[in-house]
């Protein structure tokens, strides 16, 4: 019952946002408050089904009802609350709930918003159309599904409720998972803010006006989207184990390359409102950058849909670490139509206005500010096209002809040292210029602090920090020559007012990311390292034991985890690090799940990876498929093949025998070695020699029994085996400066923070007061036309 | 000349510069270990497949295994990949794909594989 009234509510949210996005549309071509009325009930209407079918799947996961289908795949009995509720959107239809249900509660701001700035049907049309495809997408593919209807070749009674749900992957019941979605998700939504204003901006031939409306939500887009990517980074390198915050998966680089546009949009959209004026709501003058900010608010949204399609629609499943499941043909067609359509009609609309906007140019100086953000938006848009194209490539591969192949990480590196370079290089710069023009000795005068500054500290790192490597040099010297000059002006504006230090501390924040980021990818250690209970070897200058191992999370009976203890010991002081190794029901214990073990630095983390764990010493053990043959380890002059299984004694006596033919350099002879059905096995004396054999294990192919194989064990008198033991195998890192990294972007986001609330400021004061033109800000330090960027 | 003419040019030689470059990082030549062992540049790519024999256990220079190519010619294999795979994964894997080079003359017979792509 529950789930059909969910069902219900998604199709009504659907058929009211039509309802909505016809009636905003009527009210374009002819301005009525009936069709407004209409358009808004539908709108709200739409808001509250998309709200209760949340609440429904949610109540549904909370009581394990598990006779659906979406609630059985990705919950359990055993779940902890948080996780229950993270289940949520933990799966394909959940992600796009949440996505839906974020864009709706956005779109309730958005409609206050665009009423108070006049933009109402225009806005608001195109808005609910973007619900309405997300919507069709959960009519389509319903998390209201029952078990019932998602198996019908299974037979299975209309009304079966499996006894318990399928779980979470263990390795997502972390804290993580309870914030990254959401804020991930919430980022997305927020993307489709800046396109509709931009598509509302060209309906009403208000090609000036928009940016100033829209650029507080770009800001906020970049400021949430961008936290939500680190905290994924994050993520990966405490819980995953990859050894690392970033490598460049294409899940990853789906969510950077609309990031990379949105963030490039930003600077284009402070260019064109610089130079353009806006008096109480009316456009004076037009900017520069005006078509190419419509381009990039087109693309910015259409990145995000064809992330949406890269990592949902099952075309990388195997490329990609992360795994989703192929949602099959009709969501695959669903969600290139919907990424397709507003690619293309964006551009369309573009197009139609091409001539109106043709006028619109102009000439920027060499030496101003605008054309250097130009510049840099344009770097940060070569970065995302790269990225694009790697990503990209195992479609595009197909597409010539060519086997679907992945492109090599070292892609990226190798591209993006450059384009980091640049980056950095033309954020210190354009910060040094003014608005309009600087002439050579503004620019001397400018640079004739910051540049000795940075080149003083470059020295620094080269000699205490070891970074010599000419190119890295040259980026470390980018980095904090923009760090320089970004922190004197900040601190600056900070004491004067902190909403217009906005752009510098966000600037300051990626040059801190850079410097971080030159280290741990340049001057990171790895040494894979073996330990057994109770060694000790030396690594990086650190004692480093295997002390023992405790089992954790007892209750949770669908699984064995343990916590292993690592002592590190350097100059009298001594940490216990505890990676953790556990194997699950979830994966029928097929494979360990590996934790890392972190000690936390401002200077570095020791980073401890668990690969292995497996017993060593003990008897040797062959494993041999029929036919094939093996010295005994022990004794090389004897001879062992694995002729073929004897299972007669199998029904009667529970025995599964190996026929082995032993050959020593006198004689040959079949011998047969026994096992029960259990497991368990002897060890008996090969004749005429000091060597026993036992029939180990029986590793059968359910697929081609001629395959099955027999792992064999040799003792030996003479030589006896080492006593078994239990050794981790591990990789220890050392990683400098891994705190700069997330230090930096989280500065980086604090001045996105900063700026959209400036910029919020100033769209009032331009609403209400006069020009735009020069910023609204009484309380500035002194001027220099060299006021804030973004 | 006008900003948007440096912008467009740089656009008509970045673009096909870029597809250039992506290129020769996917160029993954699929050889045997025979063939691989010939390639003059050690530290060339090259992708093997074949099927996983004598899964090793981990040791102090990486997870290894025996893995057998399609000419039949069995090889050590030496993972020396960032993302994590133990030997369980591989050992109930059907066919393996390893993307790396053949190890140089002072590392004794062995191939480094940077990626294991598993086929069950």
């Amino acid at each position: 019952m529950a789930g059909h009234i969910g069902s219900f509510l998604l199709a009504l949210g659907f058929s009211a946002g039509i309802l909505s996005g016809v009636n905003y549309l009527r009210a374009i071509r002819k301005p009525s408050e009936t069709s407004l009325n209409i358009a808004r009930s539908g709108f709200y209407v739409m808001v509250f089904a998309v709200m209760f079918a949340c609440a429904i799947l949610m109540y549904l996961i909370l009581n394990h009802r598990f006779e659906y289908h979406y609630v059985w795949a990705h919950s359990s009995m055993s779940l902890a609350r948080p996780f229950l509720v993270a289940a949520f959107y933990s799966g394909q239809e959940g992600s796009f709930i949440l996505w839906t249900l974020l864009t709706t509660l956005i779109g309730v701001f958005v409609l206050g918003y665009a009423q108070r700035y006049r933009y109402e049907a225009e806005a608001m049309s195109v808005y609910m159309f973007v619900i309405v495809l997300l919507l069709l997408i959960l009519v389509v593919d319903s998390p209201f599904d029952t078990v019932f209807a998602a198996f019908p070749d299974q037979m299975l009674p209309a009304d079966f409720v499996p006894k318990d749900g399928r779980g979470l992957n263990p390795q997502l019941e972390n804290l993580w998972i309870t914030i990254h979605p959401p804020i991930l998700f919430t980022g997305f939504a927020a993307m489709t803010v800046p396109f509709v204003f931009a598509i509302a901006g060209l309906i009403r031939r208000d090609y000036q006006r928009w940016i100033t409306v829209a650029l507080p939500w770009t800001l906020f887009a970049s400021m949430v989207l961008g936290f939500g990517i680190m905290l994924g980074g994050w993520w990966a390198y405490e819980t995953l184990g990859w050894g690392g915050y970033w490598a460049w998966d294409p899940v990853e680089n789906s969510s950077l390359i609309p990031w990379l546009i949105c963030v490039a949009l930003v600077h284009t959209m402070i260019v064109q409102k610089r130079t353009g004026v806006v008096q109480r709501g009316v456009t004076k003058k037009i900017g520069g950058l005006v078509r190419t900010n419509f381009v990039l608010a087109v693309c910015a949204f259409s990145g995000i849909l064809y992330s949406t399609f890269l990592t949902r629609s099952g075309v990388l499943d195997d490329t990609s670490v992360h795994s989703f499941v192929t949602p099959g043909n009709f969501v695959y067609a669903v969600l290139l139509i919907i990424l397709l359509t507003f690619f293309l009609a964006g551009l369309s609309a573009l197009i139609f206005r091409w001539k109106d906007l043709s006028s619109q140019t102009l000439e920027l100086k060499l030496m101003s500010r605008e054309n250097w953000l130009g510049i840099g938006s344009a770097i940060l848009l070569a970065s995302a096209f790269v990225i694009l194209v790697g990503t990209s490539w195992p479609i595009l591969m197909p597409l010539i002809g060519k086997p679907k192949a992945k492109i090599d990480m070292s892609f990226y590196n190798n591209t993006h040292i450059w384009i980091g370079l640049a980056i950095v290089i033309i954020n210190a710069l354009s910060i040094s210029l003014k608005w309009k023009n600087t002439s050579a000795t503004e620019l001397k005068k400018s640079l004739m602090l910051t540049v000795p500054i940075a080149l003083v500290a470059t020295l620094l790192v080269a000699v205490f920090g070891g970074v010599t490597d000419p190119i890295f040099t040259l980026l470390m010297f980018g980095a904090l020559f923009a760090l320089t000059i970004n922190t004197i002006e900040a601190v600056r504006y900070l004491r004067a007012n902190w909403r217009m230090a906005g752009a510098y501390v966000a600037h300051a924040g990626v040059a801190f990311l850079v410097v971080g980021v030159i280290f741990t990818s340049r001057y990171s250690v790895t040494e894979h390292v073996q330990l057994s209970e109770g060694d000790t070897k030396e690594v990086f200058g650190y004692q480093t034991s295997f002390v023992g191992r405790d089992t954790i999370e007892r209750e949770k009976l669908d699984r064995e985890k343990f916590e292993f203890k690592i002592k590190l010991e350097k100059d009298g002081s001594e940490q216990i690090v505890r990676p953790v190794i556990f194997w699950s029901d979830f994966n029928q214990r097929q494979q360990a799940f590996l934790e890392p073990g972190i000690v936390y630095n401002v200077t570095g983390d020791i980073y401890i990876s668990p690969k292995s764990l497996e017993g060593i010493g003990g008897d040797p053990t062959v494993v041999l498929t029929k036919g094939e043959k093996t010295p005994v380890p022990q004794d090389s002059a004897i001879e062992v093949r694995f002729e073929k299984f004897d299972m007669s004694r199998a029904a009667s006596e529970q025995l599964q025998g190996a026929v082995l033919e032993i050959t020593r350099p006198d004689t040959s002879y079949y011998y047969t070695a026994y096992r029960q059905v259990d497991g368990r096995y002897g060890m008996n004396r090969l004749p005429g020699s000091d060597i026993s054999v036992g029939f180990a294990e029986l590793q059968a192919d359910p697929e081609d029994l001629a395959r099955s194989k027999a792992r064999i064990r040799f003792a030996s008198e003479r030589v006896p085996s080492p006593p078994e033991k239990q050794a981790i195998t591990l990789d220890v890192s050392v990683k400098p400066f891994i705190s700069f990294v997330w230090g930096g972007v989280i500065i980086m986001v604090v001045g996105f923070f900063f700026s959209m609330l400036r910029r919020r400021k100033e769209l009032e004061a331009v609403e209400n007061l006069g020009t735009e033109a020069k910023p609204v800000v009484a309380d500035q330090p002194e001027s220099k036309e060299r006021d804030s960027v973004s | 000349m006008k900003r948007r003419y440096w912008y467009f040019g740089a656009l008509i030689v970045f673009i096909p510069l870029t597809l250039w470059y992506a290129g020769r990082f996917s160029d993954l030549p699929e050889l045997s270990f025979a063939k691989a062992g010939l390639e003059d540049d050690h530290t060339k790519r090259v992708m093997v497949s074949g099927e996983p024999v004598a899964i090793g256990n981990s040791s102090e220079e990486g997870l290894s295994f025996f893995m057998t190519d399609e000419e039949g010619t069995k090889e050590r294999v030496v993972y020396e990949g960032e993302e994590p795979i133990t030997a369980d994964k591989i050992s109930a894997a059907e066919r393996v794909e390893v993307v790396g080079h053949m190890c140089s003359d002072g590392e004794g017979p062995c191939f480094k594989a940077k990626q294991i792509f598993l086929k069950d």
